[in-house]
């Protein structure tokens, strides 16, 4: 099943991170007492996997380096729940928890596995996450496992103790990779499963995995973050990690973008660009060529732009994507409008509505679809205001509205489909003078209503007074 | 849990370098199982006893095959022969993540041969003077690195030097000019050192120095190639450097070996501590190496004791390759299926078979998913020519990464050969055995 298929489910909670306190803030909780869990079943295999860890610590003493891997964080809390929970029965065993809140601080792995006080009186079990952003997390363990490889033997001699570092299923195999000596001293490695959730939990399993492009602009990390990040996988010879390097790349020059710094974002794309070439990955390398294409068009650089957004389609023709097919279009066309090209810009937005129209109507269940949907009634909309064609330019509207209402209503808590409302009342109320009241008073309501609960990105607050105005305006 | 598993389990721990006297030490090399023609502690060691010059030789194996095992027990034997031991943990001097350099090196030694003396000494005073006070004042004097040197004599340079990558950087930066000065400052100190030895241990043959855990030196992800190219400039363009008053005994990484010609000819002969070979190339099991493995189990603990049979051992042995670390790491993990089971001990055969089937899936599928599918070609082709030839020295990293993961084990029978680790052969899926068929197919095309 596709991760972007439309669910009833809840997604991820989007709190606010502010980016200074995200590079410094490390959460390490030592013998944290868990909250009274659900109970839970784990399935067969990972039952059996959980008791044999269970065992492992039981019965070894001194220094133990265990793994355990699952692709499914609550089946990973679970497990460190029912340990705590042993624990805390009076085994002699004392579970420690040491939880990193930002991959990065991994770095710190060692020194805070050394730090962490013995007790001869019981075995101390640490047990060892970190969580966020798939990227970040392997850049932060391929970081922390490294350091931890150059020390191993200060490790083994100073933290007596069984040490559980706990992952994504791909934890291991980066492990081998960069600390091949501590990799070579481990114990056992446990790979569970995703769990068998209780009734009330059945959106855990469907959790897409976030990639750093799914963040809000406010969640996003200073530029330097994710290159630091991009860099710790330096010269690693496995392709996922350098997949991932150029993810982390093309997140830091969107920041970068973002920031004010257009000529170091290109720079940091050019990096990402040609790691997707050597890689031969043609997605990748098209997604950086759009990247690259709107920021020249953002300095005014409206023919290289033009030319990118065409090689970007010729790739993307090639390897026969449809969705990406559509997007360069709507981007050459969004080009073309702003040049006063208006006959030729509608004939691609025609174009690319005609593919969203196709794609949404082949899988009607996939969100991202629907939503791709929506921008190119949006842009539509746009095109006709422009034109004077004001019924057009509603019921273009009205129809994109509709689309994002229903998104809306299925994902509650994903804030970008709040603001897309937003957008939509707002475009709709200046071609709408009938309605125009009650789609701005609705459009404020939503903006203030995420801002309170800190899901309004603070480079959107300006819509705030920008909607009161109007309102004012209309009397 | 039967307290027998209990204790072989904690008697089969991956993490432990076996010190001289420690009962379940199994002389490999003498029971010939390491190759026949051929012992490279041996070699190391008559090297030493038949030299009237000093020695300077190059130690390799891979990571887990024994080596520190094998080492701490040679400088035992120099010691019972009479020779003063200087054993020095690269470990515990050396940045093993950063790029290194002569200077780098030139310290560590010194500063074992500091400590040596330290210890020696005892309560006696010093008869000359420290290592760390004569590299303070020759950076102050010859350098005049004030950064490097302010607030940081003696003991504190030391500790800058172990521990502050920053200080390091510095410091080679600063010497980076004034490498010969500072050679011959090394020099001077090892000079004088051998003179103190001679005096402190009149009788004895002479002074053997090991550096032990160098061969670790491999950078992280970003730094690997630029480590590795450090590693070849110590030794091909500043081998003299290393050319100390005394015998030495280097260890170096196993790709090594396989630069060109003449790298290591200063050293003499390059000695790579090769896997108990439990089978021939053609894959006939070698009765004597899987013998020699029984009885280092037997060692840790009464096989006949725990198991019933076995038959289902010599598979973990030979699904081993060879390796001891992953032999013990599976027998482990059979102790502990078998614990959590709660099987009576001996655990019979026909459950042990099962526990045993199910322990070789579980590390096959470890090996099988740390498998690039870009070096699938060319293991099929190591598994096949028994050689690395199809390597060119362009690829050295890769070789070095393939090295690190085990998937390329050496041995020895005569000369040196490689094969692919048996559990890439044994997985489930069969990423390796597929692309050898491919390659037998390409070549009856």
């Amino acid at each position: 099943m596709s991760s972007k298929k439309t669910r009833k489910r809840k997604a991820p909670k989007r709190v606010a991170r502010g980016a200074k306190d995200r590079l410094t803030r490390v959460q390490t909780t030592v013998g944290t007492k868990p909250s009274q869990p659900e109970p839970v079943t784990l399935g067969s295999e990972a039952e059996e996997q959980f008791k044999l860890l269970r065992a492992a610590i039981e019965i070894g003493s001194g220094f133990e380096l265990f793994f355990v891997a699952s692709d499914s964080r609550v089946t990973l809390d679970e497990v460190r729940q029912r340990l705590q929970h042993t624990a805390d029965k009076g085994t002699k065993t004392h579970l420690s928890w040491l939880h990193f809140d930002n991959p990065a601080q991994l770095i710190e792995l060692t020194e805070r596995l050394i730090a962490v006080p013995s007790d001869p009186r019981q075995r101390i079990l640490i047990w060892v996450s970190t969580c966020g952003i798939d990227d970040e997390q392997r850049a932060g363990w391929s970081r922390g496992l490294a350091l931890l490889n150059e020390r191993r033997n200060l490790l083994v001699k100073e933290c007596p103790q069984a040490i559980v570092l706990a992952g994504p299923t791909w934890l291991p195999v980066v492990a081998s990779d960069v600390a091949p000596d501590a990799w070579s001293v481990r114990s056992s490695v446990f790979v569970l499963p995703s769990a068998v959730w209780p009734a009330s939990a059945d959106w855990i399993d469907h959790e897409p995995r976030r990639y750093l492009w799914e963040l809000m602009d406010h969640e996003l990390a200073p530029a330097e973050h994710y290159r630091q990040l991009a860099d710790a996988l330096g010269a690693s010879p496995r392709q996922a990690e350098q997949a991932t390097r150029a993810r982390l790349l093309h997140q830091a020059a969107h920041v970068h973008a973002m920031r004010g710094e257009p000529d170091v974002a290109l720079d940091t794309l050019e990096l990402a660009k040609d790691i997707w070439a050597k890689l031969g990955n043609e997605h990748g390398r098209a997604s950086v060529l759009g990247e690259i294409a709107r920021i020249l068009f953002s300095k005014g650089l409206v023919d290289e732009a033009t030319k990118l957004h065409q090689e970007k389609l010729g790739i993307v023709e090639r390897i026969g994507s449809q969705r990406e097919r559509a997007v360069s279009l709507s981007d050459i066309a969004r080009i073309l409008f702003s040049q006063g090209k208006i006959d030729e810009a509608k004939k691609l937005y025609q174009e690319t509505l005609g593919i969203r129209e196709r794609l949404s109507e082949s899988e009607p269940d996939r969100a991202d679809y629907q939503r791709d949907l929506s921008v190119s009634y949006e842009r539509m909309g746009d095109l006709y205001r422009a034109l004077g064609e004001g019924d057009k330019a509603r019921e273009a509207y009205l129809k994109s509205l509709a689309i994002r209402e229903r998104l809306a209503e299925a994902e509650p808590d994903r804030a970008d489909y709040q603001r897309d409302l937003v957008v939509s009342l707002t475009k709709l109320a200046v071609v709408d003078d009938v309605q125009a009241g009650e789609h701005l008073h609705r459009a404020l309501g939503i903006a203030r209503t995420m801002k309170e609960s800190g899901r309004l990105d603070p480079v959107d607050e300006r819509m705030i007074p920008a909607i009161e105005q109007m309102i004012e305006q209309l009397g | 849990m039967e307290e027998a598993i209990r204790r072989a389990y904690n008697q089969c721990k991956v993490d432990e370098a076996l010190d001289w006297g420690d009962k379940r030490y199994v002389d490999l090399n003498g029971l010939g199982v390491r190759g026949t023609d051929h012992s490279c502690t041996e070699f190391l060691f008559h090297s030493v006893e038949m030299s009237d010059r000093a020695t300077h030789q190059l130690f390799s194996g891979f990571r887990g095959c024994g080596k520190t095992t094998e080492l701490k027990h040679l400088a035992r034997r120099f010691s019972e022969a009479g020779y003063n031991v200087i054993y020095v943990d690269a470990d515990a001097y050396l940045n093993l993540r950063v790029p290194t350099n002569i200077s780098d090196i030139l310290v560590t030694v010194c500063a074992g041969v500091d400590s040596f003396l330290e210890d020696g000494a005892g309560d006696k005073e010093r008869p000359m003077r420290r290592f760390w006070d004569r590299l303070h004042a020759f950076l102050n004097n010859e350098v005049k690195a004030e950064e490097l040197t302010l607030g940081a004599a003696g003991v504190n340079l030391k500790l800058s030097f172990k521990d502050n990558v920053d200080f390091k950087t510095k410091l080679y930066q600063a010497v980076q000019a004034r490498i010969p000065e500072l050679a011959h400052e090394c020099q001077a100190f090892l000079d004088e050192s051998l003179g103190v030895l001679a005096e402190l241990h009149p009788d004895n043959q002479g002074t053997v120095l090991i550096l032990d855990s160098f061969e670790k030196l491999r950078g992280d992800l970003g730094t690997a190639a630029a480590v590795r190219a450090s590693i070849e400039e110590v030794f091909i363009q500043n081998w003299k450097y290393l050319q100390t008053p005394f015998h030495a005994i280097y260890t170096v990484p196993p790709w090594m070996a396989f630069m060109e010609a003449g790298t290591a000819a200063e050293f003499g002969q390059f000695h790579m501590l090769p896997m108990c070979k439990v089978y021939d190339r053609g894959h006939n099991q070698d009765e004597k190496g899987v013998d020699a493995l029984l009885e280092l189990l037997d060692k840790r603990f009464v096989l006949d004791d725990v198991f019933a049979s076995r038959a289902p051992i010599v598979e973990l042995i030979l699904a081993s390759g060879g390796y001891p670390r992953d032999l013990l790491r599976m027998v482990r993990e059979v102790l502990l299926r078998a614990g959590m089971e709660e099987r009576p001990v001996p655990i019979q055969e026909d459950q042990l078979q099962g526990i045993v089937d199910l322990v070789i899936a579980g590390l096959s599928e470890q090996f099988e998913a740390a498998l690039d599918d870009s070096d699938t070609e060319a293991l099929a082709a190591v598994a096949e020519k028994h050689s690395l030839a199809e390597w060119g020295r362009d690829n050295l990293q890769r070789l070095a990464d393939l090295f690190d993961h085990h998937f390329v084990l050496s041995y020895r029978n005569g000369k040196t050969w490689y094969d692919v680790h048996p559990l890439l052969l044994l997985s489930r899926t069969g990423k390796l055995p597929k692309a050898i068929e491919k390659r037998r197919e390409q070549q009856k095309d």
